[in-house]
């Protein structure tokens, strides 16, 4: 995550990034989310630059990150996925699909009150696993799915 | 290949005669039930429900009136159950017209829409958020969320429809290449069968 | 012009069950239109959701979350009539906010 938007959310006591970047004079409005957005993370193609990008190398699997996700999809365009993290002081979950082209789907910032568990419907390309990767505690840790695609509908 | 309102209702009125009284499909071992449970709730459409919703009560056109005094089939307004009852013969047109035809005639008639600008508006292309007319159509079917299929056959036209949507479906065409719709392995609504041949 | 957006925020106990559909074609730039031509990246980047003005989800996202987004949360220590607030930002500066109010549980 981007060091910058860590230190406002601290510095601040959870009032938002883009209220803190404008209040500090350091973006321009209409600028603030593009600079922040994780662009190195997000253009990322394979799991482990991913991981890089979040300065996650090295995550231990944990057994305490759910995944709950169909076994099977049914249309790649649309999956369900929900990750529930029991761990302590959980910080960012982020959700990667390791053979999408661009892996990482979504990163969640829950500091502030919300409870580690976030819901999303995401693309796939392929039959893939589903990565969590969650920030607790400054520590970084994973959990994975497999998902398989199939293609439905009628004839 | 029918391309006249007319076709299409007939065979939507087939389809819907032959499935509305099928039982509910059975699902024994449902490997894809997880992700269906998943996506059941919080459906995106429900936005365009609620959008149909404000379209539908909604003064607007040149007559500048909602569509309240719309009959569909259970008298004017009444929407409950009103989608499961189409196609039907309507003796105010003398024809037989399903959901979107019904509700065509009701923009032009009450409202003083132009029928060709709707026609040509009524089906968005792909990526975009929806036509009026599918928000309006989709509120509508909406209120008969959960209801069976129950489409009368008792008119002379409903049974002429209904005949011809019957030949027309089991009529392999060259737009697909198992050819007839009957051949689809488990068609999930009427819509889908219509748009084989549209 | 962003349209609104359904936002369901229901208690169970001391937790808000937080539902939110948007709409939105997060277009991935690799579609190609009726016409063959490639339909230009468009998605959201962004989603902030506030408990009583307060930060407590900061999402980012890419243009691999589903077109027509849906996105569920949960917040702690949250009450019956607390505000719910939600704002999205696209890739080409367009944003919506809506609000609703969290209701008992029925």
């Amino acid at each position: 995550m981007n060091n910058l938007r860590r230190t406002f959310l601290k510095l601040t006591g959870g009032v938002g990034a883009l209220a803190a970047a404008y209040a500090a004079g350091l973006v321009a409005s209409g600028q603030a989310w593009a600079a922040t957005w994780n662009k190195a993370g997000f253009d990322a193609k394979t799991l482990a630059d991913v991981m890089k990008s979040l300065g996650a190398t090295g995550a231990t699997e944990s057994k305490d990150i759910i995944i709950t996700a169909p076994d099977i999809a049914e249309n790649g365009a649309v999956v369900p996925v929900a990750i529930t993290s029991k761990l302590p002081n959980t910080q960012q979950i982020s959700i990667v699909a390791e053979k999408n082209p661009f892996p990482l789907a979504a990163t969640f910032d829950v500091a502030g009150g919300g409870e580690g568990y976030v819901s999303a419907r995401i693309k796939m390309g392929q039959t893939s696993d589903v990565w969590a990767v969650v920030k607790a505690d400054g520590k970084y840790f994973t959990a994975r799915k497999e998902v398989k695609n199939t293609v439905g509908g009628c004839g | 290949m029918p391309t006249t309102r007319g076709g299409i209702a007939a065979i939507l009125l087939a389809c819907l005669a032959v499935w509305g009284a099928a039982p509910a499909l059975a699902q024994s071992d449902d490997p894809l039930g997880v992700g269906r449970k998943m996506l059941a709730e919080d459906n995106p459409g429900e936005l365009w429900i609620e959008r149909g919703k404000t379209l539908f009560y909604q003064k607007r056109g040149p007559k500048n009136a909602s569509l309240e005094q719309c009959d569909f089939g259970m008298g004017p307004g009444k929407l409950e159950g009103a989608a499961a009852r189409l196609p039907r013969y309507f003796p105010d047109t003398d024809k037989v017209q399903d959901l979107e035809t019904r509700l065509l005639t009701c923009m032009v008639q009450q409202q003083g829409f132009d029928r060709a600008d709707i026609v040509k508006r009524a089906i968005s292309p792909g990526g975009s958020s929806g036509s009026d007319v599918e928000a309006l159509a989709l509120y509508i079917t909406s209120r008969s969320n959960g209801m069976t299929v129950n489409v009368s056959l008792s008119h002379q036209k409903d049974y002429d429809t209904y005949k011809a949507g019957e030949y027309l479906f089991f009529r392999r065409s060259a737009r697909r290449t198992s050819g007839a719709c009957s051949a689809t392995a488990r068609p999930t609504s009427a819509s889908a069968c219509r748009t084989w041949f549209t | 012009m962003a349209e609104p957006m359904k936002i369901r925020a229901t208690l169970q106990g001391d937790v808000a069950d937080v539902r939110i559909l948007m709409l939105h074609p997060m277009e991935t730039g690799q579609r190609k239109d009726s016409k063959g031509e490639i339909v230009p990246m468009h998605f959201i980047q962004s989603v902030v959701v506030t408990h009583n003005g307060k930060t407590v989800l900061d999402t980012q996202w890419s243009q691999a979350v589903a077109r027509n987004p849906f996105l569920g949360l949960r917040i702690k220590g949250a009450k019956a009539g607390d505000k719910i607030g939600v704002t999205w930002v696209d890739n080409k500066g367009d944003k919506r906010t809506d609000e609703a109010t969290v209701t008992p549980a029925s």
